[in-house]
Parts: structure tokens; C-alpha cells; sequence
């Protein structure tokens, strides 16, 4: 993996109570992306959200829905995936995406990183296997673009086995607190 | 009073604000999130946010690589 590695976590599912804080608890703790991924949100849920969280943290944050936010709030980045496949038009700035296969890795020249996963045996998603090889990993060290972030079964105990690869940095879901401790 | 800031201890005078302990280490608020202890602080309380002995306050850049 290269040094320094970027940190990503990836919210949990759900629009906590004490969300606010505990984003501000993953940027405190050096992480360097938040990723909001709150896939059963409404637009107005994810608004509220970002109107609390200070405006000095929103150039951290990467939106994985309700893109149009990105009009109202300056906002780090737009995440593209699944749900939300398409850049929009009129957003010119930074831009990562969801990658499965390295096939897809090698497609999205157009971001500055993607994730790609499952790397390990996932952590917060029941039954999400690791999806690479030792060979197929080996082979992320022939793309020069875009970087790649780990994802899938990141813990502390798990962040040693990336270092073969040329990995950029890895993403957290299921473990953040861990990380947090 | 000790403080840190980033992680480095310093001296700054007992009642001394958040923007104080900043200027004496060369801050500026530009560009940045300050927290004090993990909590993030509001540009606007900056210099009304006073410290007490063993605070730790963290300078986050407010974009990455920036």
C-alpha cells in the first residue's frame, strides 16, 4: 500500500442521533473522506443532516445520494454507485465511484479514486465474501489511474494483509469504531 | 497552563481562548476546523472559547490535500 494512505469511513446505513458527532469524532480521528451512504434517506433527511454538521468539515465529506445537495452545500465530493450511477452534468469536481471488478477500476480514469470490494470478507454486510485473488490483486500494481481504495472487511487487524498491493488507502464501514478506540 | 495542539504540548496563559492559543502557534482560521477535545468549534466562538489545563485542540484541514 502506498504511504500516506487515504482513510475513508463510509457512514452506517442509518441517520444516527448523535450522527454529528460522530463524524466529527472519524475527521478528529485523521481520517481523511467521510462518505455519507444513507441509502433510505430522503433528500430533506440528508439536508437537515449536513445544515448541522459544520460548515468547515462539508469539504470532507463525499455525498453517496441526493446529489443536487451539492448545489446548496460545498461539499468535498460526489460518490457514484448503484443507486447513483451517473455524474451530473453540471458537477465538475471531484468524483469517486464503486468498482467490483478491475475491469471497472480500469474504466473510471474520470475519478479521482474509486473503491473496489470486497477485498476481505466483509464485516457489516452478512454473507459478503472477498471477491479477488492474491493474482488479480497483484494486478492493481499496472493501473496508474485512478487510485484505489480497499474496501470490505478493513479492520485493524486485517489493514497488514493490503500491504502487498498498491493499494492507495483503504475505506471503513463495519469497524469504525474500532478505529476509533 | 499546558495544552496541545496537533498533538504537541505547549504553554499558554490560564484563561487563555482557542484563537489565542492558534495565534501563538501560527494558525490562521482560514481554510480550517478547529476542535477543542474532539468537538469541533465554530469559527464565530474561536476567540470566546476558553481552555482549561490538558485541553487538546486539532487543526483540520477543510479540504483533503489542501
Amino acid at each position: 500500500m502506498k504511504q500516506p494512505a487515504i482513510r475513508i469511513t463510509i457512514t452506517a446505513e442509518r441517520i444516527s442521533d448523535d450522527e454529528v458527532r460522530r463524524i466529527e469524532r472519524i475527521l478528529c480521528a485523521g481520517f481523511d473522506w467521510v462518505h455519507l451512504r444513507y441509502p433510505d434517506s430522503t433528500e430533506e433527511q440528508l439536508r437537515q443532516l449536513l445544515r448541522r454538521i459544520p460548515r468547515e468539515l462539508h469539504g470532507r465529506l463525499r455525498l453517496h445520494d441526493h446529489f443536487d445537495l451539492a448545489r446548496e452545500f460545498c461539499v468535498g465530493g460526489l460518490h457514484l454507485n448503484g443507486r447513483n450511477p451517473r455524474r451530473p452534468e453540471w458537477w465538475a469536481g471531484p468524483t469517486s465511484r464503486s468498482c467490483h471488478t478491475l475491469e471497472e477500476v480500469g474504466r473510471s480514469s474520470d475519478c479521482d479514486y474509486v473503491t473496489l470490494s470486497p477485498i476481505f470478507d466483509s464485516i457489516s454486510k452478512a454473507g459478503y465474501r472477498a471477491a479477488f485473488s492474491d493474482e488479480e490483486l497483484r494486478r492493481l500494481n499496472e493501473i496508474d489511474s485512478p487510485s484505489v481504495i480497499a474496501l470490505g472487511g478493513i479492520s485493524p487487524q486485517t489493514i497488514g494483509r493490503l500491504k502487498p498491493y498498491a493499494f492507495a488507502g483503504y475505506a471503513v464501514k463495519g469497524a469504525i469504531d474500532l478505529f476509533l478506540e | 497552563m499546558k495544552i496541545t495542539v496537533n498533538k504537541k504540548e505547549i504553554e499558554v496563559d490560564g484563561g487563555a481562548t482557542v484563537a489565542q492559543a492558534m495565534e501563538a502557534c501560527n494558525i490562521a482560521p482560514e481554510g480550517i476546523a478547529v476542535a477543542l477535545n474532539n468537538v469541533v468549534v465554530p469559527k464565530a466562538k474561536l476567540a470566546e472559547t476558553t481552555l482549561n489545563e490538558g485541553d487538546s485542540i486539532l487543526i483540520i484541514k477543510a479540504f483533503y490535500g489542501g
